[in-house]
Protein backbone atom coordinates (compact mmCIF):
# COMPACT_ATOMS: atom_id res chain seq x y z
CA UNK A 1 0.00 0.00 0.00
CA UNK A 2 1.15 3.43 -1.06
CA UNK A 3 2.07 6.24 1.49
CA UNK A 4 -1.39 7.31 2.23
CA UNK A 5 -1.37 11.20 2.85
CA UNK A 6 -4.46 12.12 3.66
CA UNK A 7 -7.76 9.70 4.54
CA UNK A 8 -11.68 10.98 4.66
CA UNK A 9 -13.53 8.06 6.79
CA UNK A 10 -17.38 8.52 6.29
CA UNK A 11 -17.54 12.11 6.42
CA UNK A 12 -20.85 13.96 6.77
CA UNK A 13 -21.96 17.69 6.31
CA UNK A 14 -25.38 19.09 7.22
CA UNK A 15 -26.87 22.44 7.22
CA UNK A 16 -29.81 23.87 8.74
CA UNK A 17 -31.72 26.07 6.28
CA UNK A 18 -33.65 28.92 7.37
CA UNK A 19 -37.25 28.86 8.78
CA UNK A 20 -40.37 27.94 5.97
CA UNK A 21 -42.64 27.91 9.13
CA UNK A 22 -42.73 29.27 12.78
CA UNK A 23 -43.62 26.19 13.99
CA UNK A 24 -42.33 23.79 12.00
CA UNK A 25 -38.80 22.18 12.36
CA UNK A 26 -35.81 24.48 9.85
CA UNK A 27 -35.24 21.96 7.18
CA UNK A 28 -31.97 20.51 6.86
CA UNK A 29 -29.74 20.38 3.75
CA UNK A 30 -27.10 17.20 3.40
CA UNK A 31 -24.10 18.83 1.93
CA UNK A 32 -21.91 15.81 2.16
CA UNK A 33 -23.13 12.59 2.50
CA UNK A 34 -21.19 9.40 4.04
CA UNK A 35 -17.96 10.45 1.75
CA UNK A 36 -15.30 8.42 2.15
CA UNK A 37 -11.73 8.42 0.17
CA UNK A 38 -7.79 8.44 0.41
CA UNK A 39 -4.87 10.49 -0.84
CA UNK A 40 -1.85 8.98 -1.13
CA UNK A 41 1.51 11.20 -1.58
CA UNK A 42 2.40 12.65 -5.05
CA UNK A 43 -0.84 12.11 -6.33
CA UNK A 44 -3.33 14.38 -7.76
CA UNK A 45 -7.14 13.78 -6.75
CA UNK A 46 -10.43 15.05 -8.69
CA UNK A 47 -12.89 15.97 -7.64
CA UNK A 48 -16.38 16.85 -9.89
CA UNK A 49 -19.80 17.60 -9.70
CA UNK A 50 -22.40 20.59 -10.53
CA UNK A 51 -22.49 23.54 -8.18
CA UNK A 52 -24.29 22.08 -4.87
CA UNK A 53 -22.99 18.63 -4.99
CA UNK A 54 -20.89 19.45 -2.01
CA UNK A 55 -17.35 19.60 -3.76
CA UNK A 56 -16.69 22.94 -1.59
CA UNK A 57 -17.93 21.15 1.84
CA UNK A 58 -15.32 18.94 1.22
CA UNK A 59 -12.87 21.07 0.57
CA UNK A 60 -13.46 23.21 3.79
CA UNK A 61 -13.42 20.37 6.05
CA UNK A 62 -10.49 19.01 4.52
CA UNK A 63 -8.84 22.30 5.13
CA UNK A 64 -10.41 22.01 8.97
CA UNK A 65 -12.44 25.39 7.88
CA UNK A 66 -15.52 23.38 9.48
CA UNK A 67 -15.55 20.16 11.62
CA UNK A 68 -18.10 17.21 9.88
CA UNK A 69 -20.78 16.07 11.55
CA UNK A 70 -19.99 12.39 11.44
CA UNK A 71 -16.65 10.48 10.03
CA UNK A 72 -13.17 11.46 10.36
CA UNK A 73 -10.69 13.03 8.69
CA UNK A 74 -6.81 12.25 9.12
CA UNK A 75 -3.88 14.08 7.70
CA UNK A 76 -0.06 12.03 8.02
CA UNK A 77 -2.42 9.58 10.66
CA UNK A 78 -3.28 12.61 12.27
CA UNK A 79 -7.41 13.34 13.15
CA UNK A 80 -7.31 17.47 12.25
CA UNK A 81 -10.56 17.64 14.02
CA UNK A 82 -8.83 16.07 17.45
CA UNK A 83 -6.34 18.60 17.51
CA UNK A 84 -5.78 21.72 19.92
CA UNK A 85 -5.94 24.77 18.33
CA UNK A 86 -2.19 25.57 18.58
CA UNK A 87 -1.50 22.11 17.06
CA UNK A 88 -3.91 22.76 14.06
CA UNK A 89 -2.43 25.57 13.40
CA UNK A 90 1.27 24.37 13.22
CA UNK A 91 -0.25 21.49 11.11
CA UNK A 92 -1.59 24.15 8.56
CA UNK A 93 1.41 25.12 7.04
CA UNK A 94 1.79 21.10 6.02
CA UNK A 95 -1.98 21.82 3.93
CA UNK A 96 -2.73 24.89 1.71
CA UNK A 97 -5.89 26.38 -0.55
CA UNK A 98 -5.74 28.14 -3.71
CA UNK A 99 -9.24 29.66 -4.20
CA UNK A 100 -10.82 30.62 -7.64
CA UNK A 101 -11.18 34.36 -7.16
CA UNK A 102 -7.60 35.40 -6.50
CA UNK A 103 -8.75 39.06 -6.25
CA UNK A 104 -10.79 37.70 -3.31
CA UNK A 105 -8.37 36.46 -1.66
CA UNK A 106 -5.58 39.13 -1.67
CA UNK A 107 -5.77 41.68 0.42
CA UNK A 108 -5.81 44.83 -1.85
CA UNK A 109 -3.72 47.50 0.29
CA UNK A 110 -0.93 45.10 0.78
CA UNK A 111 1.80 44.33 -1.15
CA UNK A 112 1.58 41.08 -3.15
CA UNK A 113 5.10 40.19 -0.84
CA UNK A 114 2.98 40.69 2.57
CA UNK A 115 0.50 38.71 1.40
CA UNK A 116 2.46 35.61 0.59
CA UNK A 117 4.62 35.87 4.02
CA UNK A 118 0.92 35.51 5.73
CA UNK A 119 0.96 32.00 6.03
CA UNK A 120 4.66 31.79 7.39
CA UNK A 121 3.75 34.81 9.75
CA UNK A 122 0.40 33.21 11.01
CA UNK A 123 2.41 30.01 12.19
CA UNK A 124 4.82 32.10 13.89
CA UNK A 125 8.06 30.28 12.99
CA UNK A 126 9.92 32.16 10.80
CA UNK A 127 11.89 34.99 11.32
CA UNK A 128 10.93 38.56 9.17
CA UNK A 129 14.62 37.99 7.04
CA UNK A 130 13.87 34.51 6.33
CA UNK A 131 10.10 34.84 5.48
CA UNK A 132 11.62 37.83 2.59
CA UNK A 133 13.89 35.35 1.36
CA UNK A 134 11.06 32.57 0.65
CA UNK A 135 8.54 35.31 -0.94
CA UNK A 136 11.44 35.81 -3.43
CA UNK A 137 12.30 32.19 -3.82
CA UNK A 138 8.50 31.37 -4.69
CA UNK A 139 7.42 34.08 -6.64
CA UNK A 140 10.24 33.08 -9.15
CA UNK A 141 9.09 29.10 -8.35
CA UNK A 142 5.40 30.30 -9.94
CA UNK A 143 7.43 32.40 -12.97
CA UNK A 144 7.51 35.83 -11.46
CA UNK A 145 9.76 37.82 -10.16
CA UNK A 146 11.20 39.10 -6.67
CA UNK A 147 10.16 42.72 -7.35
CA UNK A 148 7.02 41.75 -7.96
CA UNK A 149 6.46 41.68 -4.34
CA UNK A 150 6.62 45.11 -4.31
CA UNK A 151 3.54 45.42 -6.56
CA UNK A 152 -0.01 45.81 -5.20
CA UNK A 153 -2.88 43.19 -6.26
CA UNK A 154 -4.57 44.98 -9.01
CA UNK A 155 -1.15 45.50 -11.06
CA UNK A 156 -1.26 42.19 -11.94
CA UNK A 157 -3.82 40.50 -14.61
CA UNK A 158 -5.93 37.33 -13.70
CA UNK A 159 -3.35 34.28 -14.23
CA UNK A 160 -0.72 36.42 -12.52
CA UNK A 161 -3.04 37.01 -9.49
CA UNK A 162 -3.61 33.30 -9.47
CA UNK A 163 0.68 32.64 -9.69
CA UNK A 164 0.76 34.81 -6.58
CA UNK A 165 -2.26 32.62 -4.82
CA UNK A 166 -0.07 29.71 -5.67
CA UNK A 167 3.07 31.34 -4.54
CA UNK A 168 1.57 32.14 -0.71
CA UNK A 169 0.25 28.71 -0.96
CA UNK A 170 3.48 26.78 -1.78
CA UNK A 171 5.10 29.12 0.71
CA UNK A 172 4.84 26.88 4.13
CA UNK A 173 6.32 24.14 2.05
CA UNK A 174 2.84 21.90 2.41
CA UNK A 175 2.55 18.36 1.38
CA UNK A 176 -1.24 18.85 0.28
CA UNK A 177 -2.12 21.25 -2.02
CA UNK A 178 -6.36 21.85 -1.93
CA UNK A 179 -7.02 24.07 -4.82
CA UNK A 180 -10.59 25.16 -5.56
CA UNK A 181 -12.29 25.50 -8.99
CA UNK A 182 -8.38 27.35 -9.28
CA UNK A 183 -8.52 28.03 -12.94
CA UNK A 184 -12.16 28.25 -13.50
CA UNK A 185 -12.20 31.88 -13.62
CA UNK A 186 -9.37 31.88 -16.59
CA UNK A 187 -9.32 32.02 -20.21
CA UNK A 188 -8.17 29.12 -22.38
CA UNK A 189 -4.71 29.97 -22.62
CA UNK A 190 -4.25 31.39 -19.23
CA UNK A 191 -5.82 28.25 -18.15
CA UNK A 192 -3.62 26.01 -19.51
CA UNK A 193 -0.25 27.98 -18.28
CA UNK A 194 -1.60 27.34 -14.54
CA UNK A 195 -2.53 23.98 -15.09
CA UNK A 196 1.29 23.46 -16.34
CA UNK A 197 2.42 25.56 -13.68
CA UNK A 198 0.61 23.01 -10.82
CA UNK A 199 1.87 20.34 -12.88
CA UNK A 200 5.56 21.37 -12.51
CA UNK A 201 5.62 22.37 -8.64
CA UNK A 202 3.92 18.91 -8.73
CA UNK A 203 6.41 16.90 -9.73
CA UNK A 204 9.72 19.69 -8.16
CA UNK A 205 8.20 19.61 -4.63
CA UNK A 206 6.18 15.96 -4.83
CA UNK A 207 2.73 17.93 -3.69
CA UNK A 208 -0.35 16.38 -3.35
CA UNK A 209 -3.65 18.09 -4.81
CA UNK A 210 -6.94 17.58 -3.90
CA UNK A 211 -8.39 19.41 -7.42
CA UNK A 212 -11.78 20.53 -7.48
CA UNK A 213 -13.26 21.61 -10.36
CA UNK A 214 -16.64 21.44 -12.57
CA UNK A 215 -14.88 21.39 -16.09
CA UNK A 216 -13.94 17.32 -16.43
CA UNK A 217 -11.93 18.36 -19.43
CA UNK A 218 -9.33 20.10 -16.99
CA UNK A 219 -9.54 17.45 -14.20
CA UNK A 220 -8.84 15.13 -16.89
CA UNK A 221 -5.81 16.52 -17.83
CA UNK A 222 -4.45 17.06 -14.53
CA UNK A 223 -5.53 14.23 -12.40
CA UNK A 224 -4.43 10.94 -11.61
CA UNK A 225 -7.94 9.64 -9.88
CA UNK A 226 -11.58 11.59 -9.87
CA UNK A 227 -13.99 11.10 -7.93
CA UNK A 228 -17.94 12.25 -8.95
CA UNK A 229 -19.93 13.97 -6.48
CA UNK A 230 -23.60 14.64 -6.88
CA UNK A 231 -25.62 15.85 -3.96
CA UNK A 232 -23.35 15.08 -1.55
CA UNK A 233 -22.91 10.88 -2.38
CA UNK A 234 -19.63 9.75 -3.95
CA UNK A 235 -21.37 8.37 -6.87
CA UNK A 236 -17.81 6.88 -8.78
CA UNK A 237 -14.45 7.01 -7.95
CA UNK A 238 -11.42 5.34 -9.89
CA UNK A 239 -7.83 6.28 -11.88
CA UNK A 240 -9.26 9.50 -14.26
CA UNK A 241 -8.59 7.22 -17.50
CA UNK A 242 -10.94 4.45 -16.62
CA UNK A 243 -13.75 6.69 -14.96
CA UNK A 244 -14.14 9.19 -17.87
CA UNK A 245 -13.50 6.49 -20.32
CA UNK A 246 -16.15 4.11 -19.08
CA UNK A 247 -18.44 6.21 -16.96
CA UNK A 248 -20.56 3.88 -14.80
CA UNK A 249 -23.20 6.81 -14.02
CA UNK A 250 -26.28 8.51 -16.64
CA UNK A 251 -25.01 11.78 -14.14
CA UNK A 252 -21.37 11.05 -15.12
CA UNK A 253 -22.07 10.42 -18.91
CA UNK A 254 -23.79 13.64 -19.07
CA UNK A 255 -20.94 15.35 -17.37
CA UNK A 256 -18.67 13.68 -20.09
CA UNK A 257 -20.67 14.53 -22.99
CA UNK A 258 -20.91 17.88 -21.95
CA UNK A 259 -16.69 18.10 -21.45
CA UNK A 260 -16.96 16.89 -25.42
CA UNK A 261 -18.60 19.54 -26.94
CA UNK B 1 -30.07 43.15 -41.36
CA UNK B 2 -27.52 44.34 -39.01
CA UNK B 3 -24.40 45.65 -41.16
CA UNK B 4 -21.03 47.06 -39.19
CA UNK B 5 -18.37 48.58 -41.68
CA UNK B 6 -14.95 49.56 -40.68
CA UNK B 7 -16.28 49.73 -37.00
CA UNK B 8 -13.82 51.20 -34.69
CA UNK B 9 -14.45 51.77 -30.93
CA UNK B 10 -11.58 54.27 -29.29
CA UNK B 11 -10.38 55.59 -26.10
CA UNK B 12 -7.67 58.38 -26.83
CA UNK B 13 -5.29 56.26 -28.98
CA UNK B 14 -6.27 53.31 -27.71
CA UNK B 15 -9.17 50.79 -30.15
CA UNK B 16 -11.55 48.33 -28.16
CA UNK B 17 -12.70 47.20 -31.44
CA UNK B 18 -10.48 47.95 -34.46
CA UNK B 19 -11.89 48.02 -37.91
CA UNK B 20 -14.44 45.63 -37.46
CA UNK B 21 -16.94 44.87 -40.55
CA UNK B 22 -19.85 42.12 -40.50
CA UNK B 23 -22.44 41.67 -42.01
CA UNK B 24 -25.95 39.52 -40.38
CA UNK B 25 -28.58 37.98 -41.83
CA UNK B 26 -31.85 36.48 -40.69
CA UNK B 27 -31.50 33.37 -39.20
CA UNK B 28 -27.73 33.41 -38.86
CA UNK B 29 -25.89 31.85 -36.26
CA UNK B 30 -22.43 33.68 -35.78
CA UNK B 31 -19.62 33.22 -33.27
CA UNK B 32 -17.29 35.50 -31.38
CA UNK B 33 -14.59 33.93 -29.90
CA UNK B 34 -11.09 35.34 -27.97
CA UNK B 35 -10.50 35.71 -24.54
CA UNK B 36 -11.02 38.55 -21.93
CA UNK B 37 -10.56 41.92 -22.96
CA UNK B 38 -10.25 41.51 -27.38
CA UNK B 39 -13.25 43.56 -27.65
CA UNK B 40 -16.00 40.85 -28.16
CA UNK B 41 -18.18 42.70 -25.79
CA UNK B 42 -17.71 46.09 -27.33
CA UNK B 43 -18.45 44.58 -30.53
CA UNK B 44 -21.73 43.21 -28.92
CA UNK B 45 -22.68 46.65 -27.49
CA UNK B 46 -22.15 48.69 -30.52
CA UNK B 47 -24.96 46.48 -32.47
CA UNK B 48 -27.03 47.33 -29.48
CA UNK B 49 -26.06 51.32 -29.91
CA UNK B 50 -25.23 51.16 -26.24
CA UNK B 51 -21.05 51.69 -26.73
CA UNK B 52 -20.27 53.40 -22.57
CA UNK B 53 -20.08 57.71 -23.24
CA UNK B 54 -16.30 57.39 -22.72
CA UNK B 55 -15.92 55.60 -25.79
CA UNK B 56 -15.93 56.95 -29.54
CA UNK B 57 -17.11 55.22 -32.27
CA UNK B 58 -16.43 55.43 -35.89
CA UNK B 59 -17.06 53.72 -38.86
CA UNK B 60 -20.48 52.65 -40.17
CA UNK B 61 -23.45 50.59 -38.61
CA UNK B 62 -27.10 49.88 -40.93
CA UNK B 63 -29.87 48.29 -39.54
CA UNK B 64 -32.23 47.13 -41.88
CA UNK B 65 -30.91 49.63 -44.35
CA UNK B 66 -30.91 52.74 -42.42
CA UNK B 67 -27.78 54.25 -41.25
CA UNK B 68 -27.72 54.43 -37.32
CA UNK B 69 -25.78 56.89 -35.73
CA UNK B 70 -23.82 55.34 -33.26
CA UNK B 71 -24.84 57.26 -29.96
CA UNK B 72 -28.25 58.30 -31.17
CA UNK B 73 -30.87 57.21 -28.23
CA UNK B 74 -34.08 58.37 -29.80
CA UNK B 75 -32.87 56.48 -33.12
CA UNK B 76 -31.67 53.65 -31.22
CA UNK B 77 -34.69 52.80 -28.70
CA UNK B 78 -37.34 51.38 -31.28
CA UNK B 79 -34.93 49.45 -32.43
CA UNK B 80 -34.31 47.64 -28.95
CA UNK B 81 -35.94 44.74 -27.46
CA UNK B 82 -37.60 44.10 -31.22
CA UNK B 83 -34.89 44.37 -34.19
CA UNK B 84 -32.43 43.42 -31.20
CA UNK B 85 -32.40 42.18 -28.16
CA UNK B 86 -29.46 40.89 -25.84
CA UNK B 87 -28.68 38.65 -22.59
CA UNK B 88 -25.63 39.06 -20.23
CA UNK B 89 -23.48 36.46 -18.25
CA UNK B 90 -24.58 36.90 -15.14
CA UNK B 91 -28.40 36.39 -14.84
CA UNK B 92 -28.89 37.45 -11.17
CA UNK B 93 -27.22 40.96 -12.24
CA UNK B 94 -29.52 41.22 -15.00
CA UNK B 95 -32.96 40.82 -13.22
CA UNK B 96 -34.20 42.92 -10.47
CA UNK B 97 -33.99 40.97 -7.26
CA UNK B 98 -37.30 43.24 -5.73
CA UNK B 99 -39.38 42.66 -8.83
CA UNK B 100 -41.96 39.60 -9.58
CA UNK B 101 -39.98 37.88 -12.49
CA UNK B 102 -43.72 37.83 -14.02
CA UNK B 103 -43.24 41.95 -14.22
CA UNK B 104 -39.78 42.12 -15.46
CA UNK B 105 -40.33 39.76 -18.78
CA UNK B 106 -43.45 41.67 -18.83
CA UNK B 107 -42.40 45.26 -19.14
CA UNK B 108 -40.78 45.27 -22.82
CA UNK B 109 -44.34 43.81 -24.41
CA UNK B 110 -46.25 46.52 -22.31
CA UNK B 111 -43.62 49.71 -23.45
CA UNK B 112 -42.59 48.54 -26.67
CA UNK B 113 -45.89 46.02 -27.99
CA UNK B 114 -48.59 48.11 -25.99
CA UNK B 115 -50.05 44.81 -24.49
CA UNK B 116 -52.84 45.06 -22.11
CA UNK B 117 -51.45 43.13 -18.64
CA UNK B 118 -53.77 39.92 -19.24
CA UNK B 119 -52.44 39.36 -22.80
CA UNK B 120 -48.91 39.89 -21.68
CA UNK B 121 -49.39 37.69 -18.88
CA UNK B 122 -50.81 34.96 -21.50
CA UNK B 123 -47.42 35.63 -23.88
CA UNK B 124 -45.14 35.28 -20.49
CA UNK B 125 -46.51 32.10 -20.28
CA UNK B 126 -46.18 30.83 -24.23
CA UNK B 127 -42.57 32.44 -23.84
CA UNK B 128 -41.87 30.61 -20.49
CA UNK B 129 -43.44 27.64 -22.15
CA UNK B 130 -40.68 27.92 -25.12
CA UNK B 131 -37.76 28.50 -23.46
CA UNK B 132 -38.55 25.32 -21.18
CA UNK B 133 -39.05 27.44 -17.97
CA UNK B 134 -41.21 24.64 -15.02
CA UNK B 135 -44.08 25.71 -13.26
CA UNK B 136 -44.40 28.64 -15.93
CA UNK B 137 -47.74 30.34 -13.59
CA UNK B 138 -45.85 29.98 -10.27
CA UNK B 139 -42.38 31.46 -11.85
CA UNK B 140 -45.00 34.55 -12.58
CA UNK B 141 -45.01 35.36 -8.88
CA UNK B 142 -41.55 33.97 -7.89
CA UNK B 143 -38.51 36.47 -6.88
CA UNK B 144 -35.24 35.85 -8.90
CA UNK B 145 -33.23 34.32 -5.71
CA UNK B 146 -36.13 31.46 -6.01
CA UNK B 147 -34.87 29.80 -9.31
CA UNK B 148 -31.45 28.33 -10.17
CA UNK B 149 -29.01 29.72 -12.24
CA UNK B 150 -30.29 27.73 -15.53
CA UNK B 151 -33.74 28.68 -14.84
CA UNK B 152 -32.64 32.35 -14.36
CA UNK B 153 -30.81 32.42 -17.64
CA UNK B 154 -34.18 31.03 -18.99
CA UNK B 155 -35.99 33.83 -18.03
CA UNK B 156 -33.48 36.08 -19.38
CA UNK B 157 -34.07 34.32 -22.93
CA UNK B 158 -38.18 34.81 -22.46
CA UNK B 159 -37.22 39.07 -21.47
CA UNK B 160 -34.80 39.04 -24.36
CA UNK B 161 -37.71 37.47 -26.72
CA UNK B 162 -40.51 39.18 -25.51
CA UNK B 163 -40.30 41.45 -28.37
CA UNK B 164 -39.77 39.00 -31.01
CA UNK B 165 -36.91 40.32 -31.46
CA UNK B 166 -35.07 39.65 -35.67
CA UNK B 167 -31.49 39.47 -33.54
CA UNK B 168 -30.72 38.14 -30.45
CA UNK B 169 -27.34 38.83 -28.89
CA UNK B 170 -25.82 36.61 -26.07
CA UNK B 171 -23.08 37.63 -24.16
CA UNK B 172 -21.42 34.94 -22.15
CA UNK B 173 -24.82 33.02 -21.86
CA UNK B 174 -23.22 30.23 -20.32
CA UNK B 175 -20.00 31.08 -18.25
CA UNK B 176 -21.83 31.19 -15.00
CA UNK B 177 -23.46 27.78 -15.86
CA UNK B 178 -22.99 23.70 -14.62
CA UNK B 179 -21.56 22.31 -17.52
CA UNK B 180 -24.50 20.13 -18.56
CA UNK B 181 -26.98 23.65 -17.27
CA UNK B 182 -24.75 24.95 -19.87
CA UNK B 183 -25.09 22.48 -22.70
CA UNK B 184 -29.17 22.53 -22.63
CA UNK B 185 -28.88 26.32 -22.60
CA UNK B 186 -26.60 26.80 -25.49
CA UNK B 187 -29.08 23.64 -27.81
CA UNK B 188 -32.33 26.28 -26.55
CA UNK B 189 -30.55 28.85 -28.23
CA UNK B 190 -29.88 26.98 -31.51
CA UNK B 191 -33.80 25.51 -31.13
CA UNK B 192 -35.11 29.35 -30.91
CA UNK B 193 -32.72 30.82 -33.81
CA UNK B 194 -33.89 27.96 -36.15
CA UNK B 195 -37.76 28.15 -35.15
CA UNK B 196 -37.88 31.78 -35.15
CA UNK B 197 -35.78 32.66 -38.29
CA UNK B 198 -34.22 34.72 -35.58
CA UNK B 199 -29.99 35.33 -35.88
CA UNK B 200 -28.57 34.51 -33.05
CA UNK B 201 -24.66 36.16 -31.70
CA UNK B 202 -23.15 34.05 -29.43
CA UNK B 203 -20.28 35.55 -27.63
CA UNK B 204 -18.30 33.34 -25.44
CA UNK B 205 -14.85 32.24 -24.57
CA UNK B 206 -15.85 28.59 -24.29
CA UNK B 207 -15.35 27.08 -28.02
CA UNK B 208 -17.00 24.01 -27.21
CA UNK B 209 -20.43 26.16 -27.21
CA UNK B 210 -19.71 27.75 -30.59
CA UNK B 211 -18.81 25.36 -31.94
CA UNK B 212 -21.77 23.41 -31.21
CA UNK B 213 -24.19 26.35 -31.71
CA UNK B 214 -22.92 28.49 -34.69
CA UNK B 215 -22.43 28.37 -38.15
CA UNK B 216 -19.95 31.00 -38.60
CA UNK B 217 -17.02 31.99 -36.16
CA UNK B 218 -15.19 35.37 -35.51
CA UNK B 219 -12.06 35.38 -34.05
CA UNK B 220 -11.30 38.32 -32.14
CA UNK B 221 -7.72 39.64 -30.63
CA UNK B 222 -7.13 42.81 -29.36
CA UNK B 223 -10.19 44.37 -30.88
CA UNK B 224 -8.97 42.75 -34.43
CA UNK B 225 -11.20 40.62 -36.00
CA UNK B 226 -8.08 38.22 -37.08
CA UNK B 227 -10.50 35.11 -38.47
CA UNK B 228 -13.06 34.24 -39.62
CA UNK B 229 -15.07 31.96 -41.99
CA UNK B 230 -17.66 28.91 -41.05
CA UNK B 231 -17.32 27.37 -37.80
CA UNK B 232 -16.82 24.07 -38.59
CA UNK B 233 -13.95 24.21 -41.10
CA UNK B 234 -12.40 27.59 -39.21
CA UNK B 235 -11.77 25.27 -35.95
CA UNK B 236 -11.05 22.11 -38.18
CA UNK B 237 -8.24 24.10 -40.22
CA UNK B 238 -7.67 27.13 -37.73
CA UNK B 239 -5.56 29.73 -40.20
CA UNK B 240 -4.36 32.33 -37.81
CA UNK B 241 -1.28 31.57 -34.74
CA UNK B 242 -3.79 33.03 -32.65
CA UNK B 243 -6.80 30.44 -33.38
CA UNK B 244 -4.75 27.86 -33.36
CA UNK B 245 -2.88 28.80 -30.02
CA UNK B 246 -6.44 28.57 -28.46
CA UNK B 247 -7.91 25.39 -29.68
CA UNK B 248 -4.59 23.94 -28.61
CA UNK B 249 -4.44 25.21 -25.26
CA UNK B 250 -7.74 23.81 -24.88
CA UNK B 251 -7.65 20.71 -22.01
CA UNK B 252 -9.31 17.72 -24.13
CA UNK B 253 -10.98 14.80 -22.68
CA UNK B 254 -10.27 12.29 -24.66
CA UNK B 255 -6.72 13.22 -24.97
CA UNK B 256 -5.66 14.44 -21.27
CA UNK B 257 -7.50 11.18 -19.29
CA UNK B 258 -5.13 11.16 -16.19
CA UNK B 259 -1.72 11.12 -18.39
CA UNK B 260 -1.07 14.60 -16.78
CA UNK B 261 0.55 16.25 -19.84
CA UNK B 262 2.10 19.58 -20.14
CA UNK B 263 -0.78 21.27 -22.45
CA UNK B 264 0.09 23.54 -25.26
CA UNK B 265 0.24 27.25 -24.65
CA UNK B 266 0.33 30.81 -25.69
CA UNK B 267 3.20 32.67 -23.78
CA UNK B 268 1.97 36.15 -22.21
CA UNK B 269 -1.41 37.35 -21.83
CA UNK B 270 -3.81 39.94 -23.48
CA UNK B 271 -1.82 43.03 -23.00
CA UNK B 272 -3.60 46.11 -22.06
CA UNK B 273 -5.72 48.17 -24.44
CA UNK B 274 -3.08 50.97 -24.15
CA UNK B 275 0.17 48.71 -24.20
CA UNK B 276 -1.02 46.33 -27.54
CA UNK B 277 1.30 46.64 -30.30
CA UNK B 278 0.31 48.64 -32.84
CA UNK B 279 0.43 46.74 -35.78
CA UNK B 280 -0.54 42.75 -35.56
CA UNK B 281 -2.05 43.14 -32.22
CA UNK B 282 -0.95 39.09 -31.41
CA UNK B 283 2.61 40.22 -31.93
CA UNK B 284 4.45 39.80 -28.95
CA UNK B 285 2.83 36.29 -28.22
CA UNK B 286 3.13 34.78 -31.54
CA UNK B 287 5.23 31.85 -32.11
CA UNK B 288 5.45 32.49 -36.03
CA UNK B 289 6.17 36.18 -35.80
CA UNK B 290 8.46 37.84 -38.26
CA UNK B 291 10.35 41.45 -37.33
CA UNK B 292 7.70 43.99 -39.14
CA UNK B 293 4.44 42.33 -37.65
CA UNK B 294 4.24 44.55 -34.56
CA UNK B 295 4.85 47.60 -36.98
CA UNK B 296 2.47 47.17 -39.59
CA UNK B 297 -1.20 46.14 -39.34
CA UNK B 298 -1.90 42.70 -41.18
CA UNK B 299 -4.69 42.99 -43.98
CA UNK B 300 -7.24 40.51 -44.29
CA UNK B 301 -6.21 37.49 -46.71
CA UNK B 302 -8.51 34.87 -48.59
CA UNK B 303 -7.97 31.57 -46.49
CA UNK B 304 -9.26 28.25 -47.93
CA UNK B 305 -11.64 28.10 -44.46
CA UNK B 306 -12.56 32.01 -44.72
CA UNK B 307 -10.24 35.36 -44.44
CA UNK B 308 -7.28 35.66 -41.62
CA UNK B 309 -5.45 39.05 -40.65
CA UNK B 310 -1.69 37.27 -40.64
CA UNK B 311 1.48 38.51 -42.29
CA UNK B 312 2.54 34.66 -42.81
CA UNK B 313 -0.41 34.32 -44.91
CA UNK B 314 -0.12 36.63 -46.78
CA UNK B 315 3.19 36.36 -47.81
CA UNK B 316 2.18 32.79 -49.51
CA UNK B 317 3.50 30.65 -46.12
CA UNK B 318 0.63 28.60 -44.52
CA UNK B 319 1.58 30.22 -41.02
CA UNK B 320 2.94 26.99 -39.78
Amino acid sequence: MADKLLAVENVSRHYKLPKQALFRPAPVLTAVDQASFDLERGQTLGIVGESGSGKSTLAKMVMAFEPPDTGRILFQGQDINALDAGELRLLRQDFQMVFQDPFGSLDPRRTVAWSIGEPMRAIGRAAPAEIRIRVAEVLEQVGLTAKDGLKFPHEFSGGQRQRIAIARAISTRPALLVADEAVSALDVSVQAQILNLLMDLQADLGLSMLFISHDLAVVASICDKVIVLQKGRILEAGDTGHVLGNPAHEYTRSLVAAARM
Amino acid sequence: MIELKNLSVTLGAAAAVRDASLSIQAGDRLGVVGESGCGKSMLALSMMGMVPDALAVSGQITLNGTAMPPRDETAWRPHRARSMAMIFQEPMAALNPLRRIGDTVMEPMRVHLGLSREDAIKRTLDLFAETGIRDPELRLRQYPHQLSGGQRQRVLIALALACDPALLIADEPTTALDANVSLRITDLLVRLSRQRNMALVLISHDLGAVARATKDILVMYGGDIVERGPTAAVLAHPAHPYTKGLLGARPRIEQAAGKRRHLPTIPGSVPGLFDLPKGCRFSGRCSVEMPHCARSKPENVNTEQGQAACHQLKEGHNGG
